[in-house]
């Protein structure tokens, strides 16, 4: 009992996402309970803890501090020393000093807390029905930071001084409030309301005012967390209709947000791996199957297990998310349960998100504006997940995970490297590479216009101030027409950055070893839709070799002459008719004249194009080769949205492998890890597949056509063709990569590229080369698509030797 | 036509054929260098050579070309075109009757345009080492006193028009070489511009003259000229998608060949960069010309950084590029 003798002092550093997630109060309160003193502050690389007291005390504070932390923390590093004792009294947290807290980290958005939720339903407390309720647990971070440290003065939280309620509330540091910055009440905070096309605000609540219209089947352009969102009642088919014609979005599949979890298994099936994605802090949309299908004709409201058949028209799927904001939550009532949120832009331009713009640009396709006060400082569109095969994987990755590093294979020789993937062409997400991880920028889009140039331009500096990431490098795709590579080349010159270029699908392969850890060789079965090649050709069917520097093309899908290039990429029964027409000749041109009586003429001229080789560029690519057989067999002719064709016959096989298909393959219920067994691959595998051949490197597809068409003219059902065809191309990949691996000893495979956001094909092909013993990795933090290139792009950089 | 003998039968060629559709004096001469008289004024000089593959197309051939592409060059400078030089590259085996119909069409688009053909040559190379003809024009014209042209006079809030429909030109010659037809045939609108251009510029308000630039968007279309002009005065260029005089058949031909009417070349376009005061008068004045019936206001010129944007339908400015080669996919 010898007081300081027994007594030890450490000094702590706890480094990772730290800042603005309650980490300081989180500490105090774990000192206070040990009895130690001591103090804690932000410091330039982090939570910096210095601590005095009984050794047992310390260790157990030690333990907690990883166990224990905040829910929005994420601890990367705690590093420990020992420091003289010097007979400290009390803990105390300090404040800031404002000199650089640089690499501490902003965290993602988060959606509402359940504490934050249960006040906002309190009619007694302040914040009741409060739009803008948060705390150190929730609320808007990234999309609300001008610049670090984060502090509400950097913030577009600035424009409102908290009022002395607010203020107690952010001082007390055993306050669940304790310098959250964004804190609010309707006393200080932001407002809300409502305004129609002119832009003058209606008279009344707002929320009222906006359930009123939704119940007459308006459109409503609502300024959320990222962004504006359209929206209408999910449960009328007509409003959905409306919608659809005013955003010229005819069969894209619409995002739904339900009012709470019964509402989503209403109407969907969803494992408690998906419950746990749809309530969690990033609060994605997840694409989930649909429970009772969908129905044409106008709902009376009676049925709550359907869906309007315009929601998501060709799938049996239905994207959904939950409330993420306090303001969403004050969308639903005892009737509305249901609403179509889809992001709020004009057709290829970058989200809305201010007041002005949204009255100016939405006008012609909202009927009324919910607008409030609070800026929006960095877009954030809504990401989109899915599970397949009991694995999450991204579609889209944005909002509720930017900016979230991933950390990846670093190389030893170059840990002060900086570098800036600029990403693909379009849907476009870029990284800065620095400390050991990829930092993903969040979904930006198109980049082929002055909007999305600026969106892009204005990310990237936001996210380069966020981070302090200053890159020194500059990596981008190897396609000579590339928008984004014009602006990479006018960053590299206006920052004086060196710059590479990275064949696309090899960035791909790299993406996926980079994200499961993987520096070695591996194989690369990359499938996707158009990446430019080498050889000045366009690639996208593709059986690699390589790792994180080189690769090797070994085998490919035979390549066919694309009359009018892009232009036919809108039109599968053209592709259809070209890929017809290189399998069997003339032959193959006057099936595709009888397979598509009314386009003949077009057909005859596609036919004269290729012959005389006129903007008709050669094409390998799986995505191009699936347009073509969803013509074929009749499911999808016209691509009104990327990847449309594909998607549409993918959603025709007979057993829907990979996904959460309860009514077909599950009796036992909600058993999230028996999804797909052994045996409903062999099922799917015994529909069949096409013959095909593999000569040198080409993998040759004239017999499938052969005898895809014998098949269709003996009647044989769509869901046949649709598992035929896609067993066919699972097969086509399984029996290349074992050929690669009797040349290569190669055991590794990894698969990418978008054509693997299929859930029956990645399934099946994990699947089939598991079997073969093959070790197969798939993308796990970044999307399979083009959203995930620049992990590829920035790994390569970092490890190539130039 | 054969090749090889270098002496009687080009000689024979040249007195049958050529001189026949010629007639300039100082061309009947025969001598080795043809006598201009002084002009009045600083002189313009302007070269091209021409290679298009098929020869005869709708809406002209190779000979009416080379007169218009030359004649267009000098006239875009502010130039009046006065004389032309031709020299023709043969192919051995080359029916006479297409020379034939080449060298009179060139001499007629010659005549029509007011200028004289004053020098010329022949050469024949053998079958396989070209494309039947390629023809090399060499135009000289006169500059008026007081006509200042250039990219240091454009300015922003500048107004840019041209004087018809885009991509004729282009979309003739590609369809024609992969054999196709449409249902509206799209010809080409090859045509010498000196006209027009003269009248412009003799009838717009002078001093300085409210024209302040001109180029003829032939090949890359009219989006590779307007990059052209943005590089070079550092301003940036808004083009209005809705106001892009564009023939439906255009249109059609153009979406089904995947290609871009603002990247295809043109024959018989000039785009006029004009101060904005003065634009409506100029428009007005193109009306009345039957190369300018079509004409139209397309776009503006403003403060920037070089670029050209395509204001859309949809109220988004698409960023427009030089093309470099032929178009590849980029959808992934
Ligand atoms: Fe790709
Ligand atoms: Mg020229
Ligand atoms: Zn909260
Ligand atoms: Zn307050």
């Amino acid at each position: 009992m010898g007081g300081s003798l027994l007594k030890v002092a450490k000094f702590i550093r706890v480094t990772g996402t730290v800042q603005g997630v309650g980490f300081r109060p989180f500490v105090f309160k774990l000192a206070k309970q040990a009895g130690l003193s001591g103090w804690v502050l932000n410091g330039p690389a982090g939570v910096e803890i210095t601590v005095e007291g009984e050794p047992e005390q310390v260790d157990k504070l030690l333990q907690a501090l990883p166990e224990q932390a905040p829910q929005l923390s994420r601890v990367r590093e705690i590093i420990l020393c020992d420091i003289p004792v010097q007979g400290l009294q009390g803990f105390t947290i300090v404040q800031s000093e404002d000199k650089a807290l640089r690499t501490a980290r902003i965290p993602p958005d988060a959606a509402l807390c359940a504490a934050c939720r249960e006040e906002m339903a309190d009619p007694l407390d302040r914040h009741y029905r409060y739009p803008f309720t948060n705390c150190t647990h929730c609320g808007p971070r990234f999309t609300i930071v001008r610049q670090v440290p984060y502090d509400r003065p950097l913030t577009s939280m600035h424009a409102f001084p908290m009022c002395p309620d607010c203020a107690r509330e952010y001082e007390d540091p055993l306050d669940r409030r304790f310098h959250a910055q964004p804190v609010a009440c309707p006393n200080c905070g932001p407002q809300v309301w409502i305004c129609g096309q002119d832009g003058k605000r209606m008279e009344g609540p707002w929320d009222e005012i906006f359930r009123r219209l939704i119940r007459q089947g308006r459109i409503i352009a609502l300024k959320g967390l990222g962004g504006f969102h359209l929206v209408c009642d999910g449960r009328n088919a007509a409003a959905v209709a409306e919608l659809r014609r005013r955003k010229n979005r005819p069969y894209k599949a619409l995002a739904l947000m339900a009012r709470d979890m019964d509402t989503v298994r209403l109407i969907a099936w969803a494992s408690a791996q998906e419950e746990r994605l749809l309530t969690s802090s990033a609060a994605p949309i997840v694409i989930l199957e649909q429970r009772n299908g969908c129905k044409d004709f106008l709902l009376d409201g009676t049925d709550k297990g359907v869906i309007p058949s315009n929601i998501a028209p060709g799938t049996k799927t239905v994207g959904l998310m939950l409330p993420y904001t306090p303001m969403h939550h004050m969308l639903f009532d005892e009737q509305i349960d249901l609403l179509v949120m889809t992001s709020g832009n004009p057709n290829g331009l970058p989200l809305v998100r201010e007041n002005e713009a949204a009255l100016d640009q939405l006008v012609s396709i909202a009927d009324a504006f919910v607008l409030h006060d609070r800026n929006i400082i960095s877009r954030c569109d809504d990401s989109v997940v899915r599970v397949i095969d009991g694995e999450v994987q991204f579609y889209r990755r944005s909002r509720g995970y930017v900016p979230g590093g991933i950390a990846i294979p670093w190389p030893e020789r170059k840990l002060k490297h900086t570098l800036l993937a600029a990403g693909p062409e379009t849907k476009n997400t870029f990284a800065l590479l620095g400390r050991g991880e990829a930092y993903f920028s969040q979904y930006i889009g198109n980049v082929d216009t002055r909007e999305g140039r600026q969106n892009y331009l204005e990310s990237l500096q936001n996210l380069q101030t966020l981070l302090d990431i200053r890159p020194k490098q500059v990596l981008r795709d190897l396609h000579p027409q590339y928008r984004i590579s014009a602006l990479a080349a006018e960053l590299a010159q206006e920052m004086d950055l060196a710059m590479k270029d990275v064949q696309h699908h090899h960035a791909h392969l790299a993406a996926v070893l980079a994200d499961n850890g993987v520096t070695g060789r591996a194989i690369g079965v990359i499938l996707d839709g158009t990446g430019f090649g080498e050889d000045g050709t366009i690639w996208g069917f593709e059986i690699l070799t390589g790792d994180l520097r080189t690769y090797e093309r070994w085998f490919h899908l035979r390549p066919v002459l694309l009359p009018g290039g892009e232009a036919a990429v809108r039109r599968p029964w053209l592709t259809a008719c070209a890929f017809l027409g290189e399998a069997l000749g003339s032959r193959g041109w006057e099936q595709g004249k009888t397979l598509f009586p009314e386009q003949q003429p077009v057909i005859e001229q596609a036919r004269m194009m290729v012959e005389k080789k006129l903007n008709s560029p050669q094409v390998s690519s799986a995505g191009r080769f699936f347009d073509a057989l969803s013509a074929i067999i009749g499911v999808c002719l016209e691509n009104t949205y990327d990847g449309q064709a594909p998607l549409e016959l993918g959603e025709q096989v007979r057993f829907r492998l990979g996904v959460t298909d309860h009514s077909q393959q599950s009796k036992a219920g909600l058993d999230e890890n028996k999804l797909c067994t052994e045996d409903w691959v062999d099922k799917a595998l015994a529909f069949g597949h096409y013959p095909f051949a593999i000569q040198k490197d080409l993998i040759d597809f004239a017999s499938v056509f052969e005898e895809l068409l014998q098949d269709k003219a003996q009647g044989v059902t769509i869901e046949t063709l649709a598992s035929r065809v896609h067993n066919t191309v699972a097969r086509m990949v399984e029996v290349s990569v074992q050929r690669t691996r009797d040349q290569t000893g190669l055991q590794r495979v990894a698969l990418g590229g978008g054509v693997f956001q299929n859930p029956y094909l990645l399934t099946m092909v994990r699947h089939l080369l598991s079997r073969q013993g093959f070790q197969v990795f798939i993308p796990r933090r970044v999307p399979a698509n083009d959203g995930g290139l620049a992990l590829g792009q920035g790994v390569i950089g970092l490890w190539r030797e130039e | 036509l054969a090749h090889g003998d270098g002496g009687a039968l080009t000689h024979r060629l040249v007195q049958e054929l050529f001189l026949r559709h010629f007639p300039h004096p100082t061309l009947h001469g025969l001598t080795d260098g043809a006598l201009l008289p002084q002009p009045n004024g600083p002189m313009v000089m302007s070269t091209d050579s021409f290679v298009v593959n098929p020869i005869f197309f709708p809406g002209g051939d190779i000979g009416k070309l080379a007169v218009a592409g030359t004649v267009n060059d000098l006239a875009v400078s502010g130039a009046r075109p006065l004389y032309l030089s031709v020299g023709f590259i043969l192919e051995e085996g080359l029916p006479i009757n297409e020379l034939e119909q080449v060298v009179h069409s060139l001499a007629q688009a010659a005549e029509a345009a007011g200028v004289a053909v004053v020098a010329g040559d022949t050469k024949v190379v053998e079958k396989g080492h070209g494309d039947g003809i390629y023809i090399n024009s060499t135009g000289i014209g006169v500059l008026p006193v007081g006509r200042d042209f250039g990219y240091h006079r454009i300015a922003p809030g500048d107004i840019i028009l041209i004087n018809g429909f885009v991509g004729d030109h282009g979309l003739a010659i590609l369809s024609k070489r992969a054999g196709l037809t449409f249902d509206t045939p799209v010809q080409s609108d090859c045509a010498p511009l000196n006209g027009l251009i003269e009248t412009l510029l003799e009838r717009v308000p002078k001093v300085p003259s409210a024209v302040k630039f001109m180029r003829d968007p032939t090949r890359g279309g009219v989006a590779t000229t307007l990059k052209e002009i943005a590089l070079s005065t550092g301003r940036d260029i808004y083009l209005d998608e809705s106001s892009l005089p564009l023939r439906e058949g255009v249109q059609g031909a153009a979406e089904l060949l995947g290609l871009d009417p603002l990247y295809l070349a043109n024959e018989g376009k000039v785009l006029v960069v004009v101060a904005p005061e003065a634009a409506e008068a100029v428009l007005a004045i193109m009306g009345e010309h039957p190369l300018g019936r079509d004409g139209a206001i397309i776009g503006r010129v403003s403060e920037g950084t070089g670029q050209v944007y395509l204001r859309t339908p949809l109220g988004g400015h698409r960023i427009l590029d030089m093309l470099a080669g032929d178009p590849l996919p980029r959808i992934c």
